[in-house]
This record gives structure tokens, C-alpha cells and sequence, in this order.
């Protein structure tokens, strides 16, 4: 009985073409025909009944894809965005193809499509063969609930991302109803997506709602490449690395009809904005790492409450509100706003020198692509979809058009463009072509966007960025806040009173909120910053381990101990047995090591101790003559005072203090002693050899 | 389309299946099953590639179709329109004398492989 399987790969692809319902019965007729003919032969050929299935369809991933094709054909001159390639909806649906066998090699003879997809929802996908799609179907297999929690901090509350919105999506719809678009994800993702009617109607959505968008899980490819895009080998490489993921197209979804969305015990809604607003939730971070980070529990709170976009009680009077206990921060806030924390957490965590929070792998893809530089360019009164398209494939990144903002302006996709130039990169040449209508292409959810300049200065992104490499101490960090600040366009929040926001919380992060173009001067700011440093460090190699405390103290940790023996009245022993280690890089010593017993070799940290060694006789009147000098009692512990002819001694105490530490400390130690006036000079285990009993130990200095 | 190459093939993809419809008319999987029996199996027309091109011709009024239920499922059925048959006949001269131009400009390079008259 292949019917099922065939209907339900024959729906998905109707629900693709861009037809009418007539043509698309007669293209589904049609194909369902040559189908089960196929299917026919080759059982009786001897293929078993599965292999047959998957045979007959995988013949047809193409055919699928050429006939969305043919809708253009026989539309004559449909301009419709990106999708333009049939190369690529081939692929597409041919991957649709694997996505559906594997539904059906599991479940063989289930009731009908719709049970397929619900009921499989409890079987692992495991023993399949492995395919680039199956791999995100495995997933969506999981229980929803329990699915992965990627992110550790999170320690009570809802998942708020669950795995399944990462599984690359895509769907080609040309005002479709708002409803069939999300019961299309639903099927093609084993996922619930309900409309909230009443919350949407109260915005004025209706749940039929026109919505076209194109979600492409390839990126554009060259004109040339095409062939190479739809081999089999070929395709697995662009949908794992470019892929749209579910989360990105419920974005842009939600966000053209200006409505929201959440997850709900595994079940995606799409409702108003307000209502999603209204909707808080309670949920637990951990934040003990970022305060052994560098953070403090206020920088931490402040950085979560700027850099989101949420409201909040304490600063906006309405909206989440936060309760600190120990290292456990709860928050109760909208699903959307945890959604933000949630990323602006792990993006912290990830220490890279820039991380944008939404997205970031797109983002940073994009960030790179944008620059790359194309040749000849020659537009002449090309209409604006037609030079969008040329860009998108030459420079083989997605561009996505706001038409809705467009049309704010009265600006449409025809708009003739006109440009002649060579060998510029995509950035000057999107930014010369759209300047006329005063357009702006950023980059905003993941991908390249047109929009309108008074959007795009809207947009607001924030950005991990890594400034460990500036010396805070030497407030480089202030000085390029300022500098940041100052050069940059804005506008700035707390200068402006609008506008984007940048923090140094600690940890060496600084966080920014701002538009694009002023992420990318702040990009340069400090790739020039780092330029700069890495050429101090070439000029100064000795100085680089100084440009940070705790790298003193690492370094300084990290050299090789060296024991070395100071020998100092016993009566000033004790004071700097806690003296030293308090007055010189107290923090590379290990604290109440005052005895004998813990001088230990092999330690990663400087130890002091004291020994008592007798006592040192004095030629008070007669400090020069060298006859006496040396002279030692060992075995006396008191002090006494003999006469001889002219000569009055003084019978000092003694004591050597051991102190394992490094090289660097030791001649710090040295100076600081001399300091006090005591020239006493550390001596090492090989020298007290050579001298024997010490006979270069602490001769003077005494008062 | 194994064994030949498929830059070849495209410009006479639709010259082929015209041509299979010259003797009558026939459905997609016919037109396919045809196409391979007479190539020996070296056209291997996958149903993505074939389904198109009958839509363009049919678009192009090259090809008519009609529907027929009596197989117990809705089946669309090919045959070429007088006009089809004029534009076979253009694109059959069309091809020979692209072919005997080849064969001349090649000389005798392409002698070893024995070509079909």
C-alpha cells in the first residue's frame, strides 16, 4: 500500500506550488500516476515494497521541484524573491524525499499522514541510514520536553529552547494562510503549532493571513555551480551549514505580521505581541560561573537587563522582575526575553572575540561574506528584486528583503536600481545601490536584510565582544568605552537617551546593543585596538606579562621555585615571616606557612619559614677587624656580652628564613629587605654549600 | 542519464521526446519507459527532469493532453499537436545538420568511433 506515503509526499509538494488548486490536482494526478506505476515495476522486479517506496519517490525529488518551476512557467513572469533557482528547489525537496522515507521506513502502514507524524513522535530515530535530513528528524523524534538542554545555568524553569527549533526548515509560500504556513512546519516538523485565535484577533491577525516568505535551506549558489548543487554528494554540505532553523523562520514569520511566538511544554504558539508579553515565566539561572568569571552579581543583572529586550518592574515599571539568592538568580520574565538571556548567557560563557547573542554563526558568516568583494557590476534601471537576486547568488548569501517596511515608503521590488562599478565588496555595493531610496542592508535574525534606514537604526543587536587583551588597570578599558562612544554614530542610550548600550561588566567582555553599522565600527575599533597591542607586545616582548595583574601572578606562579636562605636577627624573623608575604605579591604565596615543616619543594606557590640557628657574635667596638667577624656559638641560645682586651662582642639570636619562591619574588625580597636596611642577601642551597657555614651570610646592617 | 553526458543531452532533451510521441500518443512513464528501451538504457530520463519539460510543451502547444479515468486512476495522456509535428521535423533537420557539421569539423578524430549514419 504505497498510496499513503505517495499522498503524503504528493501534499507537501502541493502545498509548495504556487498554483491553483486545479493545477496543483492535475500535477498531483499526474505524478501519482507515473508513481505507482514505478512503484509497480519494481516489485515486480523483485525489490522489496520499502525500497521500491523510497525508490519511486527519490526518482521524483527533481520532478517535485522542476514542476514548482513550472508554476513560473506557466505564471509567465512571477518576480518573486530568492528562490529563484530550480536547482535549489530541487534539492529541497529532495530532501523532503529522505525526510519522508524515514517517517515511513519506521512506521510502515500507519493510518494516514497526519498519525504518521504524531505517533512517531515516540520512536528514537535510530538504525536509519544516515542522511543529512534524517539527522534533524532524529531529533524532532525526541520527546519534546526532554529534550536537550544545551546550556547548564538554566537550573529550574521550562526549557525554553528545545532542540527541535535548531532543525533546519524551509517552505516556499506565496501569500498563503498564516494557518497552512504553520500547519506545513507542523507536518514537516512532528511539532504542535497553534494559532491563538482570540490573542490574535484581538491584534487585528486574522489566522488567514496572507504570508509569503521563502525559507530556502541553501544559500544561493553561482550560476556555474548549479549542477554541482543538486549531485547528491553535494547537498549535504549547504543544508548542515546554512540551514534556516525552525526558530529563525517562526521569526520572521511572527515578525512580518507583527505577532510573537513561545514554546510551551513543547508545543509552539503563535499569538499577539502583547499577549506574549503578558505571558511571564519563572525560571532559575545558576551564575556561579560568572562570578568566578570576572562578574559581579550586579554587573551580571545589569548586563541581563540591558542587553535584552524586555521590560522590567524595577526600570520601565512594568514587565519581569529578578530575585537573587546565593548563586541562584530567578527571573520571571516572558519567553522571549528568557529566550534572550538565555543566548546572551551562553554567548558570554563562549569567550569569543565576538559573539553576536542572536544567531551568532549566521551573523558571523554574514559578517565575513559581506566583505568579499564582486565583479563587474551593471545595473541599468534593473528592477531592485532582479539586482538583489544577482547579488545574493554571486556573493552566495541570502538576502532578504522587509517588503513590508518598503512599502512604508513607497518603495516596491521593481524600483529600478542603477549602478556601474568594479570590484567592490557587496557592503559598498548594497550600500551605493540602495542609498537612492535611502535603504539600508543590515544584518538582522541570522541574515543580510534591505529594509528602511529608520528600521535599521531601530534594530538593535547586542554583541559579546573579548577585550581581555586591554589592561584595565591601565584603564585602556575606559579609554575605549570613551573612544567607543565618541567615534561611534550612536545614538547611545544613557548620552542620547535612545539608542544602543555598551557595558564592561567584567570577566574582560564588553557588551554592546546597537545597530549594525555600529557594531561594524566598533568591529574595527578594536581590530585596530589589537592591532596596536600586538605590536607593543613585539616591542616590548619583556613587558608583555605585565599588561594584566593576574598574569603577573600566573607567570609568577608558574616559574620554577627557587629555595634561597635568608639569615636575619631572630627578633625581626617573626615580623617579616608575615611581613613578606603580605608586602610582596601576596597573592603568590600560600598563607600561615610559618614552619619548618612546610618549606617543601614542589609547591606552585612561594613558601616562608623560619629556622632558629643560634646566634651570631658581634665585634661591637671593633666592627671591622675581620678576626672576629664570623664568629659564631652555635649552641649558646642567649645573649651575652664578653670583654676582651678592646673588643666588646654582641651575641645576637639568629635565624634563616627559607622561602621557596620564584626567581622574581626573590630579588624583590632582596630589595625590599635592603629597604629596611638589612643587606641581606638570599642565598641559595648550592651557594651556602660553596661558602660552607655561611660565610657571606648577613655580615652588617645592623643597628 | 549515466554513461553520456548530460551537457550533451540537455539541448535535445525535448527533441527526443518529441520524438517518441511521433508514433502515437502515450503518458509520462510511457514516454520514459521508451526513451530508455530505445537508448539502450543509456537515456535514463528521471521523472524530475521529464515532467517539465512535457509541462513546457504543453504550454508551448506542442504537446496535447487528455485525461483518462478508465485505468481506474487519472492519467494524463500526450500527443503532439500539428504544430509538434512541424517543430519535430524542424528540430530533426535541425539535428543532422549540426551532426554532419561536427563530423566534418572533427574529420578524422571522431573516425574510431563509428557514428550512426
Amino acid at each position: 500500500m504505497p498510496e499513503r506515503e505517495f499522498e503524503l509526499y504528493l501534499s507537501v509538494l502541493s502545498r509548495m506550488l504556487r498554483l491553483n488548486e486545479q493545477q496543483k490536482n492535475a500535477i498531483s494526478d499526474e505524478l501519482r500516476d507515473h508513481m505507482e506505476e514505478r512503484f509497480e515495476e519494481l516489485v515486480r522486479s523483485g525489490m522489496n515494497r520499502d525500497d521500491a517506496i523510497r525508490q519511486a519517490l527519490d526518482e521524483f525529488g527533481d520532478a517535485a521541484g522542476l514542476a514548482v518551476d513550472f508554476t513560473n512557467v506557466s505564471k509567465k513572469r512571477i518576480r518573486r524573491i530568492i528562490m529563484r533557482s530550480t536547482a535549489v528547489i530541487a534539492s529541497l525537496v529532495a530532501v523532503c524525499v529522505f525526510f519522508l522515507n524515514d517517517v515511513d521506513l519506521r512506521r510502515p502502514g500507519l493510518p494516514g499522514p497526519g498519525q504518521i507524524v504524531a505517533e512517531n513522535s515516540s520512536t528514537p530515530g535510530n538504525n536509519s541510514p544516515v542522511e543529512p535530513a534524517q539527522d534533524s528528524n532524529a531529533d524532532v523524534a525526541k520527546p519534546i520536553v526532554t529534550g536537550d538542554r544545551p546550556i547548564d545555568f538554566v537550573v529550574a524553569g521550562e526549557v525554553v529552547a528545545p532542540a527541535f527549533l535548531q532543525d533546519a526548515t524551509m517552505g516556499e509560500f506565496a501569500d498563503t494562510p498564516l494557518e497552512d504556513v504553520a500547519d506545513f512546519w507542523s507536518t514537516l516538523h512532528n511539532v504542535s503549532i497553534l494559532l491563538d485565535r482570540a490573542g490574535l484577533d484581538g491584534d487585528g491577525i486574522a489566522t488567514d493571513t496572507p504570508t509569503t516568505i521563502s525559507v530556502d535551506p541553501f544559500l544561493p549558489v553561482k550560476q556555474g555551480d548549479k549542477t554541482k548543487e543538486t549531485d547528491a554528494s553535494g547537498k549535504q554540505d549547504p543544508i548542515q551549514k546554512n540551514h534556516i532553523s525552525l526558530a529563525q523562520a517562526l521569526d520572521w514569520v511572527t515578525r512580518m505580521h507583527e505577532a510573537e511566538w513561545y514554546v510551551d511544554e513543547g508545543i509552539i504558539h503563535i499569538t499577539s505581541r502583547m499577549a506574549e508579553e503578558e505571558r511571564e515565566i519563572s525560571r532559575s539561572y545558576f551564575i556561579r560561573q560568572f562570578l568566578v568569571d570576572g562578574f559581579t552579581e550586579n554587573s551580571l543583572i545589569e548586563t541581563i537587563q540591558k542587553m535584552t529586550s524586555g521590560h522590567w518592574m524595577n526600570i520601565d515599571g512594568n514587565g519581569g522582575t529578578l530575585a537573587l539568592v546565593g548563586d541562584v538568580l530567578t527571573i520571571r520574565q516572558n519567553w522571549q526575553t528568557h529566550r534572550e538571556i538565555e543566548l546572551l548567557l551562553a554567548a558570554i560563557l563562549r569567550h569569543e572575540k565576538e559573539l553576536p547573542i542572536c544567531y551568532p554563526e549566521s551573523a558571523l558568516r554574514l559578517a565575513s561574506r559581506i566583505e568579499q568583494r564582486i565583479e563587474d557590476i551593471d545595473f541599468s534601471d534593473t528592477p531592485l528584486s532582479d539586482v538583489v537576486a544577482y547579488l545574493s547568488e554571486a556573493a552566495e548569501v541570502r538576502i532578504r528583503i522587509d517588503e513590508n517596511a518598503l512599502k512604508e515608503e513607497g518603495w516596491d521590488l521593481d524600483s529600478p536600481v542603477s549602478l556601474k562599478i568594479q570590484h567592490q565588496s557587496l557592503r559598498t555595493i548594497l550600500r551605493l545601490a540602495l542609498k537612492p531610496f535611502d535603504l539600508q542592508a543590515i544584518v538582522h535574525e541570522g541574515c543580510l536584510e534591505i529594509t528602511i534606514a529608520s528600521k535599521a537604526n531601530e534594530t538593535l543587536t547586542t554583541v559579546a565582544y573579548d577585550v581581555r587583551n586591554l589592561d584595565d588597570k591601565a584603564g585602556q578599558l575606559r579609554q575605549l568605552e570613551v573612544a567607543i562612544q565618541s567615534t561611534n554614530g550612536g545614538p547611545w542610550l544613557d548620552r542620547d537617551g535612545v539608542g544602543g548600550v555598551l557595558l564592561m561588566p567584567g570577566g574582560g567582555r564588553m557588551l554592546v546593543r546597537q545597530t549594525d553599522e555600529g557594531h561594524r565600527e566598533i568591529r574595527q575599533l578594536l581590530a585596530a585596538q589589537r592591532r596596536a597591542n600586538s605590536l607593543g607586545k613585539t616591542f616590548e616582548s619583556a613587558g608583555t606579562e605585565l599588561t594584566r595583574s593576574t598574569e603577573v601572578i600566573r607567570s609568577a606562579r608558574r616559574g620554577p621555585l627557587e629555595k634561597r636562605f635568608y639569615r636575619v636577627p631572630s627578633e625581626t624573623a617573626d615580623d617579616l615571616l608575615t611581613v613578606l608575604p603580605a608586602s610582596i605579591e601576596p597573592e603568590t604565596w600560600i598563607q600561615a606557612a610559618a614552619f619548618e615543616q612546610s618549606t617543601n619543594t614542589g609547591r606552585s606557590v612561594g613558601t616562608i619559614a623560619k629556622v632558629e640557628v643560634g646566634q651570631k657574635v658581634v665585634k661591637i667596638s671593633n666592627p671591622s677587624d675581620d678576626g672576629g667577624n664570623a664568629t659564631k656559638s652555635r649552641n649558646t641560645g642567649s645573649t651575652t656580652k664578653s670583654a676582651s682586651s678592646n673588643t666588646e662582642l654582641l651575641v645576637m639570636p639568629q635565624a634563616v628564613l627559607i622561602i621557596d619562591q620564584t626567581p622574581t619574588i626573590h630579588e624583590k625580597i632582596e630589595k625590599f629587605l635592603q629597604k629596611l636596611d638589612m643587606d641581606v642577601k638570599g642565598v641559595s642551597l648550592e651557594d651556602a654549600q660553596k661558602h660552607n657555614s655561611g660565610g657571606g651570610l648577613g655580615g652588617g646592617g645592623f643597628f | 542519464m549515466d554513461g553520456l553526458n548530460p551537457e550533451l543531452m540537455r539541448g535535445s532533451l525535448e527533441l527526443m521526446v518529441l520524438s517518441v510521441l511521433s508514433d502515437g500518443s502515450k503518458y509520462g512513464y510511457l514516454i520514459q519507459q521508451r526513451l530508455k528501451e530505445a537508448s539502450d538504457e543509456l537515456v535514463d530520463l528521471k521523472a524530475g527532469t521529464l515532467y517539465p519539460i512535457l509541462h513546457k510543451l504543453e504550454t508551448k502547444k506542442m504537446v496535447r493532453c487528455r485525461w483518462d479515468d478508465s485505468t481506474g486512476r487519472r492519467r494524463k495522456w500526450y500527443e503532439l499537436t500539428a504544430a509538434g509535428k512541424k517543430q519535430l521535423k524542424v528540430r530533426v533537420d535541425e539535428w543532422q545538420a549540426y551532426v554532419e557539421c561536427l563530423r566534418r569539423v572533427l574529420g578524422p578524430l571522431a573516425d574510431p568511433s563509428p557514428l550512426p549514419a
